[in-house]
């Protein structure tokens, strides 16, 4: 099974294509993965609320204190939660005006630490939410930014939910691209 | 015997004359041909013309389906990926009521953009068309 601390460690900048049905159960021991080195990061969501996201982690024995979560999904689908001290939540997953003040917000968090992450779940669903261009422009921001402040990215993509032209965008501007297959049975 | 001087004059005036036939025979069919040319570069611009709308179309089109893939496909992708949360969180016991009804929230969200960015696309789809009846068009584009 591929290592992403490692594959982190040598690229920087990653791009995950997973089917969509292993998607959350990638991103739950990605993080179990790169917390368990000591990491703290950045965890973005378009699909699962904070809530949900956090108790999954918990129960994977995961220390969620080491990590800020920018929660894009719960404010839209139900209502406004109260304030969590390492949450963010942007009201809209199409507002990247509103998710690009919660990014600012969150860097401190990984500030000063040796290596840090931030993972984007998923490239594929802000998709539904925004314009492709605009998208296109935003991950390229967000890798620039992260890039400055030495920040490890990982971005998530269903397979074959993202276009072509879109994909080959995106991987233009990160180092590597792994498709994840689910470990077998 | 030599011809005389007439004979010969008669010659040359006959030749002459034939030559400046050929010469005006030859400038018609280079008037043809100039035509024939500039006919042809009018069919090959209209060809250029008709072959760059048909590429703008096809782009166009490939551009349309991309955006429904992206839009449509990724909600039902998200919609499985909770169906499959609640599954097996239910099973084991690490959700309570608040936090499946918060995941029934996102799953009825990502129903509702489905049907927004049909809508949506169906607009696009038909946009400028005059072809699409009134009662085709409302039922495409009514949410």
């Amino acid at each position: 099974m591929v290592s992403i601390a490692e594959e982190l460690e040598e690229s920087e900048m990653l791009l995950a294509v997973t089917p969509p049905e292993y998607t959350h159960a990638f991103g739950i021991s990605t993080i179990r993965e790169l917390a368990g080195h000591g990491c703290p990061g950045i965890v973005v969501s378009f699909n699962e609320p904070y809530a949900i996201l956090n108790k999954a982690l918990v129960k994977e024995g995961v220390d969620t204190s080491m990590i800020y979560f920018i929660d894009c999904i719960t404010a839209f689908a139900s209502t406004m939660p109260q304030e969590v001290p390492n949450c963010a939540f942007v009201k809209n997953p199409g507002d990247l005006t509103g998710l690009g003040i919660a990014v600012a917000k969150a860097l401190p968090f990984v500030s000063g630490a040796e290596r840090s992450y931030m993972l984007v779940d998923s490239i594929s669903t802000v998709l539904v939410y925004a314009p492709v261009d605009s998208v296109i422009k935003f991950t390229h921001m967000l890798i620039n930014k992260l890039k400055i402040n030495s920040i490890c990215g990982l971005f998530i993509s269903s397979t074959n939910n993202i276009d072509p032209v879109a994909a080959s965008q995106i991987t233009s501007f990160v180092r590597k691209r792994l498709d994840i297959s689910p470990p077998e049975e | 015997m030599a011809a005389t001087v007439g004979e010969l004059r008669k010659e040359l005036d006959k030749k002459t004359t034939e030559v400046y036939n050929l010469t005006k025979e030859l400038e018609a069919t280079n008037e043809g041909l100039i035509a024939l040319y500039m006919e042809l570069d009018d069919s090959n611009k209209k060809l250029a013309e008709t072959n760059k709308k048909l590429k703008e179309q096809e782009k166009k089109l490939i551009t349309y389906l991309f955006e429904t893939v992206n839009k449509t496909r990724n909600p039902v992708a998200t919609i499985s990926r909770n169906v499959k949360i609640i599954e097996d969180m239910l099973v084991s016991g690490d959700l309570d009521a608040d936090e499946v009804k918060l995941l029934l929230d996102v799953i009825k969200t990502n129903a509702r953009v489905i049907n927004e960015n049909i809508v949506e696309l169906n607009k696009i789809a038909i946009e400028g068309s005059d072809r699409v009846l009134d009662s085709y068009r409302e039922f495409l584009t009514g949410a």
